[in-house]
């Protein structure tokens, strides 16, 4: 069994990348600790999410998210993610809230059991390109955060022990 | 219906947009369809750019359809440049071309129009109610993924396809792997048939235009000429002298007409004008269910996807039954100036792509014509011709039958555009009524 981790987004607008730009920071700064973890970059998967994590012990999403009152990065649980509508920026509506959702209704489906979603709050998803330098502290933040997430055991293991 | 209706945004459809109905004395005086997202520049940016850098540019316009983008953008480059690809490529680009069909084809029957059909409020809901079904959609489009991931190096914008054909050959036992998934598969598509045909559809039979690919051995995707339901045909080369693109004041996305009137592209017209180009297999399924051409009612282009789901799960089954990489995988060129233009088949509709590349061998102009901007007109024809149903009905139910006629079309308005919002306006004296 594996951890996968995630990065989601879109290079065409703007913030939306974040999740995309978190990921590599982290993979250029600490990919080389962890040999056996897979990576993968996603551009608006839609569903197609689903078949990426399942079969994983542990999924890490790292994504933008429009939570405009937020600062710094969200450890946010699926039972969040209903707070945040992914709404029509996604591929066909699927966000990373409804993909998961189906998912669950699935009992058959081999999605991992332990979820982790690191939310960066978006200033804006216009079209352009993501501005580096004014999110820098925030993509810091989430190198840091991976970091932290991939120390911790998957919660199988943690409660098996 | 007395009040104007505003929806936030219409679930489900690729990308987004809105939608204004004028209503005065009683009846629509208004509707368009409203491309507000500002213009990609996709067309403009590919200037100066190295021809083999177009089919991974223009792959990123869609996360649904690269491969069609792909396919329109590197044969309308060979056109310019000279090249003749092998019957192997072509073979591949066939299959590859199938892969994207199953994935974009399952989602939209199952979890984009499917939900409507059935008067559930979405996939969730339908996988509470049938799990199997659900379950049988995700193992396809699963399927559709294994084949793009193996063929096009990953399932999202894959990256091997190139002007003159691929950067490598797959390797072929991967390939041949994939077979026993692919004989499920087929028999999926064909419970899909059935399963479709046991659907409710509103009547709404429309007068249509078709206008598709035609091939004259097979049924037509990667290329052949653009045939029309008159009975013409043209070359690929004549596509944008002969449907016109005008902008008009609503829309950022460009309109598209035949003779100064709106046409379809898609599934339906495919179906329609290719119905005897079909393999036995999707033949034999769509006569188990008693469909025959024409098909004119919009919300049924589902039952021609399915027929589609078929078609191309025996046509991949076929070349993963016999697959030869003989010769290197694409075909060695050197770049000159020259035009050239294609259109292949994405799964929403004939795509058009033209390119002229200059004496040093970049491009100097690019143009593409999504099948999404292409049927826009015609859509709104459509909503024209639905108001005598909705102007009776409520607020809620006017506008979500106004969505589900936009969604039976699977527009990618990312292709053309982006957001959609429903609002109908209704002339003073009608909202005060």
């Amino acid at each position: 069994m594996t951890t996968i981790l995630v990065g989601l987004g879109t290079t065409l607008r703007s913030d939306d990348e974040l999740g995309l730009a978190a990921v590599q920071r982290w993979q250029a700064r600490f990919g080389g600790r962890h040999p056996d973890l897979i990576v993968e970059l996603l551009e608006c998967p839609g569903i197609e999410l689903l078949p990426l994590i399942n079969g994983h012990e542990r999924a890490i999403l790292v994504d933008s998210i429009q939570a405009p009152s937020a600062a710094g990065v969200l450890h946010l649980e699926e039972s969040d993610l209903s707070a945040f509508s992914s709404g029509t920026g996604s591929a066909h509506g699927w966000g990373v809230a409804e993909t998961l959702a189906l998912a669950r209704s699935l009992p058959t489906e081999s999605t991992p059991t332990d979820i982790r979603i690191l939310g960066l709050p978006v200033l804006s998803i216009d079209p352009g390109p993501l501005d580096a330098a004014a999110s820098n502290a925030l993509l810091e933040a989430a190198v840091l955060a991976i970091e932290a997430e991939l120390a911790e055991e998957p919660l199988s293991t943690a409660s098996a022990s | 219906m007395t009040q104007d209706i505003r929806v936030q945004a219409l679930a489900r459809v690729e990308g987004e947009g809105g939608l204004t109905i004028g209503v005065e004395d009683g009846r629509i005086s208004r509707v368009e369809l409203n491309i507000y997202e500002p213009p990609r520049f996709f067309e403009g940016f590919l200037r100066g750019r190295h021809p083999q850098e177009v089919p991974d540019i223009t792959a990123r316009i869609c996360g649904i359809c690269p491969v069609a983008y792909q396919m329109s953008s590197v044969r309308a480059l060979e056109a310019a440049l000279g090249v003749t690809v092998t019957p192997a490529i072509r073979r591949l680009r066939r299959l590859l071309y199938c892969a994207e069909y199953i994935e974009s084809h399952t989602l939209h029957i199952y979890m984009l129009q499917a939900p409507d059909l059935l008067e559930s409020p979405s996939a969730l809901e339908l996988a509470a109610e049938a799990p199997e079904i659900v379950q049988r959609a995700l193992r396809l489009k699963q399927i559709g993924n294994k084949l793009l991931s193996t063929l096009g190096g990953r399932s999202v914008h894959p990256v091997s396809s190139c002007v003159g054909g691929f950067y490598r050959w797959p390797e072929a036992a991967d390939l041949y792997a994939l077979i026993p998934d692919f004989e499920w598969a087929l028999e999926a598509s064909l419970e899909t048939v059935r399963w479709a045909a046991t659907l409710p559809y509103p009547a709404f039979e429309q007068d249509y235009t078709f206008v598709a690919l035609r091939h004259p051995n097979e049924y037509a995707i990667l290329d052949g000429q653009v045939g029309r339901s008159d009975g013409e045909a043209i070359d690929e080369d004549d596509f944008d002298r002969v449907f016109l693109e005008s902008q008009v004041g609503h829309s950022n996305a460009l309109h598209s007409r035949l003779d100064g009137e709106p046409y379809l592209v898609g599934p339906l017209a495919r179906f329609n004008l290719n119905f005897e180009r079909l393999t036995p297999a999707a033949q034999e399924a769509a006569a188990s269910v008693g469909l025959t051409p024409p098909l004119r009612n919009p919300y049924r282009a589902l039952q021609a996807r399915a027929i589609e789901l078929v078609e191309v799960c025996a046509v991949a089954l076929e070349i993963l039954g016999s697959l030869e990489f003989i010769g290197p995988s694409r075909v060695e060129f050197e770049l000159r100036a020259g035009e050239g233009s294609a259109v292949t088949e994405a799964p929403r509709g004939a795509l058009f792509h033209r390119y002229r590349v200059d004496e040093t061998g970049l491009i100097a102009s690019a143009r593409i014509m999504p099948p999404t901007a292409q049927n826009l007109a015609r859509i709104e024809r459509d909503l024209w011709n639905l108001g005598p149903t909705i102007l009776p009905l409520p607020h809620d139910q006017a506008s979500m039958q106004c969505e589900q006629l936009i969604r039976a079309y699977d527009p990618c308005i990312s292709c053309s555009v982006h957001f959609l919002t429903l609002k109908i306006d209704r002339h003073p004296e009608e909202s005060n009524r």
